[in-house]
């Protein structure tokens, strides 16, 4: 008897490919797999994924590296006043607030007309590298909030489904969705 | 990651914090991977990728200090990865875009790996199909399964909802199983 759903085991499957399941759980999910032709053929396709992952071509880790050695791109050291290392921001202030200013216009001005912008932040350049700001360009972190977050309508188990709004209020599991519901669905959670 | 990859880490970024390059140079030989795989899943060309693994890793490094620990160093560093890839995509795109104006000629075509030569093995047909996928349930895919991460943390890289990186994983799978019989 195959006691656990569908969708349970298939969110288990990237971990028992990589044999990172504890022995009970995994247990569980091939009882459910001898059962699933469904679920097997999926397994099929996540292990297949999961070694077939691509490499770094050769010479890119020396590449970065003689890259960071170049721009200097040591980072603020955790000793006080006495470390030889200060990054050259906190020499020249004023400078560094210069340099903020005309990476900020030229970036405005690399904007390119008509395209679409995107919420995600931009990458450092080279000249914004060397701009001083509170924090650098574009290093988005992921801690941080980003503005309203669309809710979690999470998979099976003990998951809290929207209330009366939505596509799929009603719907259990992925699964029972047709493609048209899941793309409704895409596009309420992304707006 | 285990225990004590994550303290070796959280010590390499210590190291790395007071400039010590060998350090710095550690943790993009235990990250090159990682974040060359997120690039060339938004970006599909691995020169483009490359050049984008390099601007993350300068982007990353050099704000070390902004990074608090609160989500892992890797999921911090491949939100960067993203970030970056989807910026060399738009400076590539502005400049075919100029020289198109310019030359009023049909750009040479970047090669693409879903289409043109003949797969031979199992993994060329599923990069191909991935590259097929929309870029987010390409994304959500190869993160959740390639890079092991959970959904919390393939939202963060994506930049999108725990709930949309499911559907987007859902989505992506059910696709690739059909372009792949």
């Amino acid at each position: 008897m195959n006691e656990q759903r569908c969708d349970t085991v298939r969110d288990a499957l990237p971990a028992l490919a990589r044999d990172r399941l504890d022995s009970a759980r995994a247990a569980g999910v091939r009882r459910h797999l001898a059962g699933c032709a469904d679920c097997r053929a999926e397994l099929e396709l996540v292990s297949a994924l999961a070694t077939s992952q691509p490499h770094a071509p050769d010479g890119l880790a020396e590449r970065v590296s003689a890259g960071l050695a170049a721009r200097g791109a040591t980072t603020s050291p955790a000793a006080g006043p006495s470390s030889t290392t200060r990054p050259w921001r906190r020499r020249a202030p004023w400078l560094a607030v210069g340099l903020a200013a005309a990476a900020v216009i030229a970036l405005v001005l690399a904007w390119p007309r008509g395209a679409e912008r995107t919420p995600e932040p931009v990458v450092a350049t080279a000249a914004a590298d060397r701009a001083t700001s509170p924090e650098p360009l574009a290093l988005a972190d992921p801690d941080e909030g980003h503005g309203p977050v669309a809710p979690d309508f999470g998979v099976g188990g003990a998951a809290d489904w929207p209330g009366a709004n939505g596509v799929v209020g009603g719907s259990v599991t992925l699964d029972d969705l047709s493609y048209e519901q899941m793309e409704a669905l895409l596009k309420e959670l992304e707006s | 990651m285990t225990g004590t990859a994550t303290q070796e880490t959280t010590a390499l970024l210590a190291r790395a914090r007071a400039g010590d390059a060998a350090a710095r140079d550690a943790l993009v030989r235990a990250h090159l991977d990682d974040v060359f795989a997120v690039a060339l899943r938004i970006l599909r060309d691995r020169d483009l990728a490359a050049d984008a693994a390099q601007d993350a890793f300068v982007s990353a490094l050099a704000a070390l200090d902004g990074f608090r620990g609160e989500s892992s160093f890797r999921t911090w560093l491949l939100r960067i990865t993203a970030n970056a890839a989807r910026s060399v995509g738009r400076r590539t795109t502005r400049r075919r875009e100029v020289a198109l104006d310019a030359a009023q000629a049909t750009p040479a075509a970047e090669p693409d790996p879903a289409r043109g030569a003949v797969v031979a093995t199992e993994t060329e047909r599923i990069e191909a199909a991935l590259a097929e996928l929309p870029e987010k349930q390409r994304l959500c895919v190869a993160l959740r399964i390639q890079q092991d991460l959970p959904y919390a943390e393939v939202a963060r890289v994506v930049g999108c909802s725990e709930g949309s990186a499911r559907v987007n994983y859902h989505h992506g799978i059910r696709r690739l199983r059909e372009m792949l019989g």
